[in-house]
């Protein structure tokens, strides 16, 4: 299946792109994809217990199963002003 | 320059954090007096707000008004500023009587005038009374020093400029020289002319070799200076910094601070890079969640969005080199900086300026106009700084007054020209027409409450209208409460949030309560009880940085890496563990994060007091804007019909949705007030209060602030001690 991860702030820096295009198999978790991003970005330095995982813009778990077309996001966690 | 009064003193050494002195102005007189505070008054006040709210609940009345002679403008830093081995530690806050909330406002800023404040023997500055003429007060501790002088001239051009005219005096009382050893507060003719002016906060930045400036911007506390005659502070100390606090214990302070810094230096460069890019890194996360204020809060989100976001700033303005922290030490430095930006509007187009900034909350002020140029957010940051303007409260009583004209609820005729959104042309007239009290400016200036006073009786007159209808319609779109504008979240889709804005008790700023994200997003509140929790619990935390004298970011924005161990990462605890070490190591006390917790529900509870008696403390004070719940009009529902439909049918679980988006709209908007009723309901019975929002006898007692005037002001608002049962 196809899915996309959107890259914002720090992670956008980094990687130099806004999204990318993803084909995972059809029973793959968010934690295969995490793995994934981890390999093909290690500059990232994604670490489990920085990030929030949200998915379709709704926050979700590493042990989610993805569906085909999902947009996927780590996002930082934020505190506010 | 002359001096009009002047003594002498003995600068107190600060031991451990405190120097335990105020030193008193009366304007009026004029006379200047130092004085020392009683042990018990640290103990119970903490320091900066606490010193603030005691002495206007001690010294002011419910007749107290922002112009009052009597009502006090404080400045205060804390037991834990001036310390550069410990992050964050160079704030102060300034407190008094606002004219905007007409109750009272407490602003935290940054920069060098604390921790010299503090090394030259004073805890606080209380300035009373009103002065005829201009004067600017010095403080010198190389010359042991106090006097008030007339304020010196230097044209217009110079003198109606906050950041020009510091700069000017600053040159001109330090032999030419601008020098870290001296800072000062100053306020523009923005303040003069408006409710919400601000306080500058002045200091040499040998690196930029120019003043940079950081602002106390809510509520109108530079109004209140101008208008007692004081046109700036100057303080000078030649006195060292690092270890000046004379702390009990020397090691545990280094250790505290090291700790902070080593978690901000690992953490910060892959979580938000506030170092590099500053607060506007969040405009692409509120984007993103329709949490951006677009046109007067009517979207979350827009297209052109993208063209601001935090590193179109540092690749096209902010100085890259340089870490821009306000006060020496901060490894997280997030205040940004720009040098040669050439002005393009207003009376200074063409010129070269530095600018401080931006910060989110500016960036958010523009795009609320519906305006995503960054070239203008940065001259507008300029312009509102250099003319003493709080960027929100400017940017949002604008917008309101655009969405007044997009609704026919004004005309061009009576504007004097067309307020549209996006448009720069029109944002930049009513920007410099506001800070000179001139044409429409005039309305603007007035802030979103009583701009929406002057609208509602003007078209209730034009269209025959009773003014109770046409106030009770602009109401749902002006957002303000308790007479603040609102800071720059859309909290439609954060219950939580509804409640960190209402129940704060200055009004609908975030340092309070930012709970958006744990809420809307990480849906880490999904129950009543669990949001009035932490509707209890970040107010207090939040807001006692405000009573020592340190920066709050530090903690909220950096995420400890052991948080996530936690039962609630959200409140990120080791990292406050270092800030109670710090206490400690400092005062030499031996206080737990619970400790901590009550000094501030001290505080919290004083002002709300103070609230009371200034009539903005009941369930009535904590109502907020329609606008602030749910969409108002149709065109809002419309613009994510998709979402809101969802969101119904799952408020609904099995029954069936109306059939008319009309009617789903109407039932989205009464279910989101019903919401925000039963939230009150919930967040009085957590805190102590009755439904009415008053604080029981029993809470005020438990906090030692049941005074006469305390007992008396609860005995109006029919709060009794209640009887024991058998």
């Amino acid at each position: 299946m196809k899915i996309s991860v959107q890259f914002h702030g720090v992670h956008r820096a980094i990687t130099r792109v806004n999204e990318i295009r993803l084909s995972l198999s059809s029973n793959a978790r968010v934690s295969d994809l995490f793995k994934r991003i981890e390999r093909t970005y290690p500059d990232l330095q994604l670490s489990q217990d920085d990030i929030m995982v949200s998915i379709n813009d709704q926050v979700s778990t590493m042990n989610h199963s993805l569906n085909p077309e999902d947009k996927i996001s780590f996002l930082p966690h934020i505190g506010g002003g | 320059m002359k001096i009009i009064e002047s003594v002498t003193y003995t600068p107190q050494p600060i031991n451990q954090g405190y120097t335990d002195q105020i030193l008193r102005v009366d304007l009026t007189s004029p006379t200047l007096s130092t004085s020392t505070l009683s042990p018990n008054y640290k103990t119970k006040y903490t320091g900066g707000r606490g010193y603030a709210l005691q002495l206007i609940w001690d010294e002011t009345s419910e007749t107290t008004h922002y112009d009052s002679p009597e009502n006090i403008l404080v400045m205060a830093s804390g037991p834990l500023g001036n310390e550069p081995r410990f992050p964050g530690s160079g704030k102060f806050i300034v407190g008094t009587i606002s004219p905007l909330t007409d109750t009272f406002i407490d602003s935290n800023v940054g920069g060098h005038f604390a921790p010299l404040l503090k090394s030259a023997g004073f805890d606080a500055l209380a300035v009373s009374g009103i002065s005829q003429e201009d004067v600017v007060l010095i403080v010198d501790a190389d010359q042991e020093q106090i006097r008030i002088v007339e304020a010196p001239t230097f044209g217009d051009q110079i003198d109606n400029g906050a950041l020009s005219y510091g700069d000017a005096l600053l040159k001109l009382f330090n032999s030419g020289k601008l020098s870290e050893n001296v800072a000062a507060v100053s306020t523009g003719i923005g303040a003069s002319n408006t409710r919400y002016g601000i306080l500058n906060s002045l200091f040499y930045d040998s690196r930029r070799g120019r003043l940079r400036s950081k602002q106390a911007g809510r509520g109108g506390t530079g109004t209140v200076m101008r208008h007692k005659g004081l046109r700036a502070v100057i303080v000078r100390s030649g006195l060292h910094t690092v270890g000046g606090n004379n702390p009990a214990d020397e090691k545990g302070v280094k250790r505290a601070g090291a700790s902070l810094k080593k978690v901000i230096a690992q953490v910060d460069p892959k979580q938000f890079r506030l170092r590099s890019w500053g607060t506007p890194i969040l405009i692409e996360y509120m984007d993103k969640y329709h949490i951006l204020p677009v046109n007067n809060y009517q979207y979350g989100q827009h297209p052109d969005a993208k063209a601001i976001f935090a590193d179109v700033f540092f690749d096209r303005y902010l100085s890259k080199k340089l870490p821009d922290g306000c006060y020496k030490g901060c490894n997280l430095a997030c205040a940004k900086g720009a040098e040669n930006i050439t002005l393009r509007y207003g009376p200074k187009a063409g010129t070269k300026v530095g600018v401080d900034g931006p910060e989110y909350e500016t960036a958010g002020a523009v795009t609320c106009m519906g305006i995503f140029d960054p070239g203008f957010i940065m001259e507008y940051n300029w312009y509102c700084d250099e003319y003493g303007l709080d960027t929100i409260s400017m940017g949002v009583t604008a917008s309101f007054l655009m969405e007044c004209f997009q609704r026919s609820y004004l005309s061009k005729d009576e504007v004097g020209y067309e307020l549209s959104w996006g448009d720069i042309a029109c944002a930049n007239r009513l920007l410099h027409e506001t800070a000179f009290g001139e044409g429409f400016g005039k309305i603007c200036s007035r802030g979103v409450l009583r701009a929406k006073e002057w609208v509602a009786e003007r078209y209730s007159k034009k269209t025959g209208k009773p003014y109770t209808e046409v106030i009770g319609e602009l109401g749902k779109f002006a957002m303000e409460a308790k007479g603040l504008e609102f800071s720059m979240y859309i909290t439609k889709e954060s219950l939580a949030q509804q409640g960190g804005y209402g129940f704060a008790l200055k009004g609908p700023q975030h340092d309070e309560a930012w709970l958006i994200f744990i809420d809307q997003v990480y849906n880490e509140l999904p129950t009543f009880k669990m949001k009035a929790e932490a509707l209890k619990w970040f107010p207090l935390i939040r807001t006692w940085f405000n009573a020592v004298g340190l920066c709050k970011l530090p903690w909220i924005d950096v995420r400890h890496p052991e948080a996530a161990n936690t039962d609630n990462p959200a409140k990120n605890l080791p990292t406050l563990e270092y800030y109670v070490q710090y206490l400690n190591a400092t005062t030499g006390s031996e206080k737990t994060l619970q400790d901590v917790l009550d000094d501030s529900e001290r505080l919290h509870l004083l002002q709300k007091l103070i609230n009371l008696r200034h009539g903005k403390g009941t369930r009535e004070s904590d109502r907020i804007p329609l606008r602030a719940m749910g969409p108002v009009f149709f065109n809002e529902y419309e613009a994510r019909a998709d979402y809101y439909d969802k969101w119904l049918q799952d408020q609904l679980g099995d029954k069936k949705m109306p059939d008319e988006p009309e009617s789903r709209h109407a039932l989205i908007r009464k279910l989101r007030e019903e919401a925000y009723d039963k939230l009150c309901d919930e967040v009085y019975e957590a805190k102590g209060y009755t439904q009415n929002a008053v604080p029981l006898l029993e809470t005020v007692d438990n906090f030692d602030l049941l005074d006469q005037q305390a007992q008396n002001l609860l005995t109006m608002f029919g709060v009794q001690r209640r009887k024991l049962s058998n």
